[in-house]
């Protein structure tokens, strides 16, 4: 039987920014914000899950 | 900073997602990015505040959405978007919706360390969702 435990998941979501200033210098802050699902180290400060985002993420604790 | 830097997919993105597979999805793009300030922890573990910004500033811009890759081709969705401030903001928090007008669609939220803005001043926010 084929594998039945294939599974769609968001791998990563992130997030990153450019102040861009009114004289128009540039200040790139690269990622803000950050979750990796495989890579815990990319996280970026506490990510707090809701009950649905556990679900979805597969997160039991 | 109120509090950790973090970023969820709400329950909105949930069924948002599920929804843009349909053949007619009847739910737009999270391509329309908000910026808010005076972010809580308490909001974001909320469900029920999970798809509104704390205290919304500016107008919510619509982005330029692309498939780009991370990892597989065309694994990850991408929105960029520029919001002008129009008065000086203590900006900590940004959500990602499908629609411009004031309403509970974020799709996905952000909370991170206070950016400053003076008036005139801009936040390019590009946002990445990858799926494995």
């Amino acid at each position: 039987m084929a594998d039945t435990h294939a599974q769609q998941e968001v791998e990563s979501i992130t997030w990153e920014a450019t102040v861009i200033r009114k004289d128009g210098t540039r200040e790139d802050l690269g990622v803000i914000a950050e979750y990796n699902r495989s890579d815990s180290t990319k996280n970026k400060g506490s990510v707090m899950f809701g009950d649905s985002i556990k679900k979805l993420l597969r997160i039991d604790s | 900073m109120p509090f950790g830097a973090g970023t969820v997919m709400t329950n909105y993105g949930k069924a948002s997602a599920a929804d843009r597979l349909l053949n007619t999805p009847t739910r737009s793009s999270p391509r329309v990015v908000g910026m808010g300030v005076g972010a809580t922890g308490a909001a974001r573990t909320a469900a029920a505040a999970d798809v509104a910004l704390s205290t919304q500033v500016e107008s919510r811009v619509t982005g330029a959405d692309t498939v780009v890759t991370t990892t597989v081709t065309g694994d990850t969705f991408q929105t960029v978007a520029t919001i002008t401030a129009t008065a000086a903001r203590v900006v900590d928090e940004a959500g990602a919706f499908n629609a411009t007008g004031a309403g509970s669609d974020m799709v996905v939220s952000a909370t991170f360390a206070v950016i400053n803005l003076a008036t005139g001043d801009s936040i390019q926010f590009t946002i990445k969702i990858q799926f494995t």
